[in-house]
């Protein structure tokens, strides 16, 4: 088990040592969030450079239930929090689906297309889902074609893990594995040190260059 | 065998999400199966049809239409010159005579036809059932234009690859 506080100490502790500054500076929300943004794009990367296969310990669970029923047009539409980019292909979506987790619903849109407008499909009856962005900072998943829908199951990697629900950071293990969080610790300590580096000073000899 | 499972094979060899691509999956199953000249495959079979408004809707599993007649006479109907097929349409093009400027369609409103025809192997539902035989065929054209379409995380190699498994396995199914 991996806590996000021991990637914000193991950090600090990396600051600390390597420039033996006063870490003062460095909030644990300013870390946090570090953290998030570099897990995401380092498993982004990882998609695209090495391979397609998902390690099961960046991912998150997530049962949820519905928030409005629209009778109209038959469409369910469940909140559920914003999911990492990996690649021109694929999204942060492992699993959408039957709770048991087994049985996964077909998704109507990837990107641009829309291919429910296909006369194969004018008949079709299985639940097929959506992912939009509907107000402000909430994003939805939207059912259609089963109005009895209650709970879901979604598995998925989160841009930040902490916003799924219940996710609480004293108890919950942070979704990275070893070499994930490894990565994450260098990436943000460099990127840290980088731009706590004092600029050069400039001394009162005449070998002072002159930026061109 | 199901679509289903064909687009479930597919689906773990190119390495990809079920769900975000078994729509587009099962287009192209439509499309390879669609185009696919073979008639081994395909049973015959007989369907009774009313005519509404010198038209009717055929089955979604037509293949290849023999031949169409009166349920009742037994009259045979010319294809081209008494009827025509526009998409899933049966129409009725031929008029027996001309009433207060009216053409009166030699099938009348009401009528039922029987069509005779090759169709697809489906399910009760009309769901269209892949033969065994036919999986790898569709699962390399899936590959093939998956491929095509994200050339550079596949590359030229394995498209080509897909591309040629489907042409062998098409010519194996004829």
């Amino acid at each position: 088990m991996i806590f996000l506080s021991e990637i914000v100490e193991e950090i600090r502790s990396d600051l600390n040592s390597g420039m033996g500054y006063n870490d003062s500076r460095w909030d644990d929300q300013y870390l946090e969030t570090k953290i998030h943004n570099a897990r995401a794009t380092l498993i982004g990367q990882y998609m695209i450079k090495v391979g397609k296969f998902i390690n099961d310990a960046w991912v998150q669970t997530l049962d949820i239930s519905f928030e409005t029923r629209e009778k109209d047009c038959a469409v369910i539409t469940f909140e559920c929090p914003n999911v990492i980019s990996v690649d021109g292909q694929n999204d942060g979506f492992v699993y959408v689906g039957h709770t048991d987790g087994l049985k996964p619903f077909v998704r109507i849109r990837k990107g641009y297309s829309t291919l429910t407008r296909h006369s194969l499909f004018a008949k079709k009856k299985e639940v097929m889902w959506d992912y939009k962005h509907l107000e402000q900072n909430a994003m939805v998943l939207q059912f259609f074609n089963n109005t009895h829908l209650v709970y879901v199951m979604v598995r998925a990697m989160f841009n930040n893990p902490t916003t799924i629900p219940n996710f609480d950071k004293t108890i919950d293990h942070y979704p990275v594995d070893s070499n994930l969080k490894r990565e994450i610790v260098e990436l943000v300590t460099g990127d840290l040190m980088r731009k706590t580096q004092r600029p050069v000073e400039i001394s009162n000899t005449n070998q002072t260059e002159i930026p061109r | 065998m199901k679509m289903d499972d064909v687009i479930a094979a597919a689906c773990e060899e190119l390495n990809c999400s079920y769900e975000a691509n078994a729509l587009w999956f099962e287009v192209l199953i439509n499309q390879a199966v669609r185009t696919h000249k073979s008639m081994s495959k395909l049973i015959e079979k007989n369907v009774t049809l009313e005519v509404n408004d010198k038209k009717t809707t055929l089955p979604a599993d037509v293949a290849k239409m023999i031949e169409v007649y009166h349920c009742i006479s037994g009259e045979k109907y010319c294809p081209e010159i008494d009827y025509t097929i526009q998409g899933d349409c049966l129409i009725f093009v031929k008029y027996s005579a001309v009433v207060d400027n009216t053409f009166v369609s030699i099938v009348p409103d009401g009528s039922k036809i029987v069509v005779k025809y090759f169709g697809l192997y489906t399910d009760e539902d009309g769901v269209f059932i892949v033969p065994e035989d036919w999986e790898r065929m569709l699962v390399a054209y899936i590959g093939w234009k998956y491929s095509r379409r994200y050339l550079k995380d596949y590359g030229v190699g394995l498209m080509q690859n897909y591309q040629r498994e489907f042409q062998t396995q098409k010519l194996a199914n004829i």
